[in-house]
């Protein structure tokens, strides 16, 4: 069975999300509000945010909701931000409409403009981000426990790089589920998605990611995260100065890591292209030349 | 959960809900019915016109009185029948195609007791359908080709187009055409079989692309290619970028023809199982050209008795 907003972007996500548990964001008893930027009848006022009276930018939305509420973003919805932008209430499900091209898009206009999941169990949700500045040191960051990214693209607006993708900044327990990444910009980036600090519990399933990367596509830096899953990922990293440009964890990491697939611009060696640290790593694949078939990775088998 | 949803809108998202649509990617706009066999059906804007118990005759009206980019559907009974002699161009932002039923597998008549069934009867002027607008999806419908078809029979032309779970198949064995084209970026076939003619060359192509299309997706699709071409190819100009060829299920009965001709091609190319009827030829160049693709996990049998062998046959290390 195929989903129209999950096809695509992670057609292995029912399956693993049943597997993980816990990624449903569930129905809530909370109010639900509309936002439509191209909707004649809409307004950012008091007493819109209906089906037929949305809102026009997500931005107002945000200031109207309570912790638990919904915001539907049309499709074909499209909105600037100049500033960041908070997801500042705990458990707020923002859920776009529509498929592939036409989700609603959101452009990260200017340096430091991201949008911040900074309160608990904050749920982002079939939509596309662009940015347009190499001085994005992310375009999402999730800084509280048990938020959700989902089925988001987040890609380059014209030739520029951002520095990093999603920055998981030392919260446990968030998901970034489905989502393509890309750094496919002319200039060069850090990493599509980063853990920062101990991030337990983090679990990054069914995403693609397709870039110019520095670092690796998935890593984690300055301090081990725990019972980590990794799984599912397509990723393709074009750099080819870097060693461990896949996925690059810091000692004493825990968890899965498993059936991530792709490609990697060195052709020396695949010898840390995966670098699980203290994680299982179970049937990833790379392949480094083309012409070839992808090797497994770590190439060394437990015996 | 409270809802700002309109009232009408509360049975159609649990219709749509029971179909598979999950929460939050229920589309909302509204819902036309296309049903042939329906003695009430008649393409025309008439009051009420649309709705189940009055539904339109064919999918080409009903998309017609679809609005742009606001999430309608076009919900196709199961039993309709709908022959195709001219090329049909759909195109509007958005909408949704949806057959309803299982399939029935080729039929010999219009009675299809199955899906929707769309027959291809003549050698249209260009590919038999084409998803025109952005981001359209066609899913759950038979297409039948009953003509000596010289194009494709679906082309993707929008951008963000995206075909589930259609199925492609001949009606004759002297039946040739071409599969899908994906001719607009971002444009998507997952879960489809793709068939070719029983016997015989066909024309070209299963899956093909145009010039320099950005992140095509083609993941976990059967298809049975007896082309004198490569069951994935590229129709014009440059090769597809960041491409995701997946977890295919693929044949190809026609000699020494190989299974991929996309030099220059990026992106991912993985799990794919493929037999090819050649037997004497290495499957190493039977996998044919990946261009700069991540190769990963992707196996080939191509004599009886024995396993499919990884494809290409030396692995990174």
């Amino acid at each position: 069975m195929f989903y129209d907003g999950f096809i695509g972007e992670a057609d292995a996500l029912l399956a693993l999300s049943k597997i993980h548990g816990g990624l449903s964001a569930g129905n809530t008893s909370g109010q639900v509000y509309f936002v439509d930027s191209g909707d004649a009848e809409g307004a950012d006022a008091d007493g819109y945010g209906t089906f037929f009276n949305p809102f026009l930018t997500l931005v107002y939305a945000l200031t109207k909701v309570a912790a638990g509420d919904t915001i539907i973003v049309k499709s074909g919805h499209t909105e600037t931000l100049t500033t960041g932008t908070n997801m500042s209430v705990a458990g707020v499900h923002i859920i776009g409409q529509g498929r592939t091209t036409l989700r609603p898009t959101f452009t990260l206009s200017g340096t430091g403009v991201f949008i911040d999941l900074d309160e608990a169990a904050s749920v982002l949700e079939n939509v596309i981000l662009t940015y347009d500045t190499a001085t994005h040191g992310k375009a999402v960051r999730m800084s509280a426990a048990g938020c959700i990214l989902r089925n988001c693209r987040i890609i380059p607006a014209g030739a520029i790089n951002a520095s990093l993708v999603v920055l998981v900044d030392n919260v446990d327990d968030c998901a970034i589920v489905g989502c393509a990444l890309h750094l496919t910009g002319s200039t060069v980036g850090a990493a599509a998605i980063r853990l920062s600090n101990a991030c337990h519990r983090t679990r990054i399933v069914g995403n693609t990611i397709f870039g110019n990367m520095t670092t690796a596509a998935i890593d984690a830096i300055t301090a081990a995260s725990n019972d980590l899953i990794i799984e599912g990922n397509r990723i393709v990293n074009t750099q080819t100065g870097n060693i461990d440009g896949i996925i690059d964890l810091v000692a004493s990491c825990t968890g899965i890591v498993a059936d991530n697939y792709g490609k990697h611009g060195n052709t020396t060696t695949l010898a840390g292209a995966i670098d699980a640290a203290s994680c299982g790593a179970i049937e990833n694949y790379i392949q480094n030349t083309d012409g070839e078939s992808g090797g497994i990775a770590p190439p060394t088998r437990s015996t | 959960m409270v809802a700002y949803y309109p009232t009408t809108m509360t049975a159609e998202k649990a219709l749509l809900g029971a179909l598979g649509l999950p929460l939050g990617l229920v589309p909302m706009g509204r819902i036309f019915w296309v049903d042939a066999s329906n003695a009430a059906a008649l393409d025309a804007p008439l009051l009420g016109k649309g709705e189940i118990d009055k539904p339109f005759a064919t999918i080409a009206y009903a998309v017609s009185r679809c609005q742009a980019n606001r999430g309608d559907v076009v919900m196709v009974k199961r039993g309709h029948y709908e022959a195709i002699a001219t090329s049909q161009s759909w195109d509007c932002d958005g909408v949704t195609i949806y057959g309803e039923g299982p399939t029935a597998g080729k039929v010999s008549s219009a009675a299809s007791s199955g899906r929707p069934m769309l027959e291809v009867t003549a050698n249209t002027s260009a590919a038999a359908i084409t998803l025109a607008g952005d981001a359209m999806r066609l899913h759950g419908i038979d297409v039948q080709v009953d003509a000596s078809l010289a194009h494709e029979v679906v082309t993707l032309s929008g951008a963000g187009c995206v075909l589930t779970d259609v199925n492609i198949y001949p009606y004759a064995s002297a039946d040739s055409h071409r599969g899908v084209q994906i001719n607009g970026d971002d444009g998507i076939i997952a879960g489809c079989l793709i068939t070719q003619q029983i016997s015989g060359s066909a024309v070209s192509t299963c899956i093909s692309f145009g010039d320099t299309i950005l992140r095509p997706i083609v993941v976990r699709n059967r298809i049975a290619a007896r082309s004198s071409n490569a069951a994935f190819s590229i129709a014009t100009g440059s090769a597809p970028v960041d491409a995701q060829i997946i977890g295919n299920r693929i044949e190809q009965y026609n000699g020494s023809v190989a299974i991929a001709a996309l030099s220059g091609a990026t992106g991912v190319f993985a799990k794919n199982a493929i037999y090819h009827a050649d037997n004497t030829t290495s499957i190493d160049t039977l996998i044919g050209a990946l261009g700069s693709m991540g190769a990963v996990r992707n196996y080939m049998m191509n004599a009886n008795g024995e396993a499919g062998g990884i494809v290409p046959a030396t692995v990174s290390a």
